[in-house]
């Protein structure tokens, strides 16, 4: 499918066994032997191979896990696979949405299992700590030790005439990609979509169609949990699916010649329009059904109604990739004719790749000063981009001298009092019964006491929060000259007194009863 | 935007939006609309081609991350060596800020087949001193060949014909002996400064990597060095190494 040597990162399926690169442990490529089943021996099934490529991509895993018992005292307890797994599953299940994963939505997902792997070994948790075992994680899954090159795993073959051969698979799990927005974006590869969905063995279509009819089936047994669950598989490979095809568009548009345009990327289309009707059939059906259900559920089964109101809205999600696809395979072909016709005169790279520093910079050093100044003066340029030279504008110059000084930035703001005749609003938030607690710990023996004091024996008595609140409030309103009349306490300020709660803090306030006239 | 206006000026306005490096099609309308526009209309992408190849551009890459362009040779929007750092023009200097442009992309880009990956791949950072010791390492090695030969001649010197990794191993001696502190951050600072401009045309981004600063090549770098520059300074060196063709002819 590809023609280029290493598009490894390449994402897909149908890429998987091709979209990565295969070299020989001297280096050199060695395409044509690692295609699966090509290595038919006596002694070699032909699939054992294959088979054996599979396993290989494990490894890494395996090491992260095997690294758990050397790793620094403080982070032994923690399970790297399990979390490796988990940050996997975060990443695959946010690919193709607007908000991809980054660093920070896998801290986000990863941090209450760090936690809670933190209270099972008896250690408190600690978010500097997990910090330190995220940036393990990511750097055993992106192959920071060997500077984020693809993961290179040697094995052993035997060909058709009978010889061993060692091989060099190279492939990548996750890897940092630039986002449209500007953000940097941790992606999976095809391999570790694979690795993860447990469908090495399979065609992405295959798949889908089977994660589909898990999820008519459990619909049909009222099984709607695990509905859900299958409902969301089914939608990671419908993700999985578009990126195939949009990635044959998009090195199309990169480089025409990446994408075999007569006889592959034809063929996935047309497969690809095919399984498209199949599966909005598919899945249309299982909105229905769905549907059908909501109709029929009475309400007291909330949990289960929710269950298949999820699954409705991931078929949806699933549907409506699947129409945005349909309109983009309907126009593929043009992309190819249009990249063709683009790119026909774009400057191309010259072929053999330089080594840098080996072929340029080396070279360079060692010429005279005046004959690498000369050629640097040519080269230079390249290397920064085009800079805008500047105009003179007479009329910008006038504007800019005649403009007024700017005000200087004011270095304080004024805090606006909060108006306590607002806090009926502010309290209408809260559930009634919090509202009642709240009331009860207000109406104070011996008539009157200090805030801290009804904070403290409400916190005593186990009140949450929401019911502190409250308190504080009420009685705020209370304080309030304007509310006297309708408040549930009356509340004036004391000399000197603070008020020191873990959640409020401020000049603490005498409570008493309100003299309430309703 | 009106899409009544020519496509003459439209595609003017995608070059413009081009020349922007800070700009993005996802922050900005109607750059998006017209990075749209240019993978579905033929006639505008000729005219971009045609308007760019006039003002002097290449046109290396529109995608949704936007429109990165490079300078043709003699282009008006090439930036010299000789400009790069303000009030100084000379030799050694140009040449070290050269040499420092041409180490840093070896630094991002260690191997050839780097050249060949997918540019949407965020590259590795790279800090000033690990473009340093890249520099420092092959001068050394060249200066420790050179030992037994003889020492060139004053008037080599004079006509520019010793060897250009002598330049930056006298900048570091000359310095050494007076102050080493500051000598250590003077060598740094050409490298610091190259990268710093860098971050001003787009192509790196500031990072901190522990209690150590970094510099994130951006996917324009990596578009720039793996499309154009980093083929066009080889095949400038090896023709002149080859013979005496004069450079230019290879670029592109």
């Amino acid at each position: 499918m590809t023609k280029r040597a290493a598009p490894d990162h390449q994402q897909g399926f149908a890429f998987a066994s091709d979209g990565q690169t295969e070299v020989t442990p001297d280096g050199v490529d060695d395409a044509a032997e690692h295609a699966a089943g090509t290595t038919v021996g006596e002694g070699w099934p032909a699939d054992l191979t294959r088979r054996l490529r599979v396993l290989l991509h494990t490894l890494p895993l395996d090491g992260l896990r095997r690294s758990d018992a050397i790793r620094d005292a403080e982070l032994r307890h923690y399970d790297s696979l399990a979390l490796a797994l988990r940050m996997l599953d975060v990443v695959i299940d946010r690919l193709g949405l607007e908000a991809e994963a980054d660093r920070e939505a896998v801290t986000r997902v990863l941090r209450p299992v760090l936690a809670a792997m933190d209270v099972a070994a008896g250690v408190d948790p600690s978010p500097a700590r997990h910090e330190r075992m995220l940036d393990k994680l990511l750097a055993g899954l992106r192959n920071d030790a060997d500077a984020r090159r693809p993961f290179r795993e040697e094995y052993t073959s035997v060909n058709g005439e009978g010889a061993a051969q060692r091989h060099a698979l190279e492939f990548r799990l996750l890897f940092d990609a630039f986002h449209p927005s500007g953000r940097t974006v941790l992606r999976p590869s095809a391999e570790a979509c694979n690795l993860y969905l447990r469908l090495l063995d399979l065609d992405v279509e295959d798949a889908q169609a089977a994660a589909e009819a898990v999820v008519e089936s459990q619909l049909a047994r009222g099984r709607f949990e695990e509905a859900v669950h299958s409902a969301r598989q089914a939608r990671i490979q419908s993700v999985r699916f578009r990126d195939k095809v949009l990635q044959i568009l998009r090195d199309t548009r990169r480089d025409v010649d990446r994408v075999d345009w007569k006889v592959e990327a034809p063929r996935i289309l047309n497969d690809s329009l095919a399984h498209l009707e199949r599966r909005v059939g598919v899945e249309r059906g299982i909105l229905g059904a769905a549907d059908e259900r909501l109709e029929v559920m009475p309400d007291e089964e909330a949990g289960s109604r929710r269950a298949v109101a999820q699954v409705a809205d991931l078929t949806r999600d699933c549907l409506l990739r699947h129409a945005e696809l349909h309109e983009q395979l309907i126009g593929a072909r043009n992309v190819f004719l249009d990249a063709q016709a683009r790119q026909a005169f774009a400057p191309r790279p010259t072929r053999p790749l330089p080594h840098l520093s080996d072929d340029v910079l080396e070279p360079l050093l060692r010429m005279p000063i005046n004959r690498a100044d000369e050629l640097l003066d040519h080269g230079f340029p390249l290397f920064v981009g085009p800079r805008l030279p500047v105009l003179a504008s007479l009329e910008g110059l006038v504007t800019w001298m005649l403009q007024p000084r700017r005000p200087r930035p004011r270095q304080e703001i004024d805090v606006e009092p909060v108006d306590a005749a607002d806090l009926d609003a502010e309290l209408r938030r809260y559930p009634p019964e919090v509202r009642a607690a709240a009331g009860e710990f207000l109406n104070v023996e011996g008539g009157e006491a200090m805030l801290s004091e009804v904070l403290s024996n409400a916190r005593a008595s186990g009140a949450a929060n929401a019911v502190l609140e409250v308190i504080a409030l009420l009685v705020l309103q209370g304080y309030s000259a304007e509310d006297r009349d309708t408040a549930h306490v009356a509340a004036q300020s004391v000399d000197g007194a603070q008020l020191e709660d873990p959640l409020f803090y401020g000049d603490d306030l005498l409570v008493r009863a309100a003299r309430r006239s309703a | 935007m009106t899409t009544a206006r020519d496509p003459v000026w439209h595609a003017s306005r995608l070059v413009q939006w081009g020349l922007r490096p800070l700009a993005r099609p996802a922050q900005e309308a109607e750059y998006r609309e017209l990075v749209e526009r240019y993978f579905d209309d033929g006639v505008l992408r000729n005219t971009v081609r045609e308007l760019a190849d006039g003002l002097g551009l290449h046109v290396l890459d529109v995608s949704e991350h936007g429109v990165v362009l490079a300078p043709m040779e003699d282009s008006i929007f090439a930036l010299k060596p000789a400009d790069f750092r303000p009030g100084s023009s000379k030799v050694d200097d140009r040449l070290l800020d050269g040499l420092a442009q041409v180490a840093i992309a070896a630094t991002v880009f260690p191997r050839a087949r780097d050249l060949d990956e997918d540019p949407d791949i965020v590259r590795s950072p790279v800090t000033v001193d690990e473009v340093e010791t890249q520099l420092r390492q092959l001068c050394e090695r060249l200066s420790e060949e050179a030992r037994g030969a003889p020492d060139p001649s004053a008037d080599d010197e004079r006509r520019g014909l010793t060897e250009a990794w002598r330049v930056y191993m006298q900048r570091l001696d000359s310095m050494e002996t007076r102050d080493s502190r500051k000598a250590m951050r003077a060598t740094r600072r050409i490298i610091e400064y190259a990268l710093d401009r860098l971050r001003e045309f787009g192509c790196f981004t500031q990072v901190r990597q522990g209690s150590e600063v970094a510099w994130q090549p951006t996917r324009r770098y990596q578009v720039i060095v793996q499309q154009l520059a980093g083929t066009a300074l080889f095949q400038l060196v090896r023709d002149a190494l080859n013979g005496p063709t004069s450079p230019g002819e290879g670029e592109g």
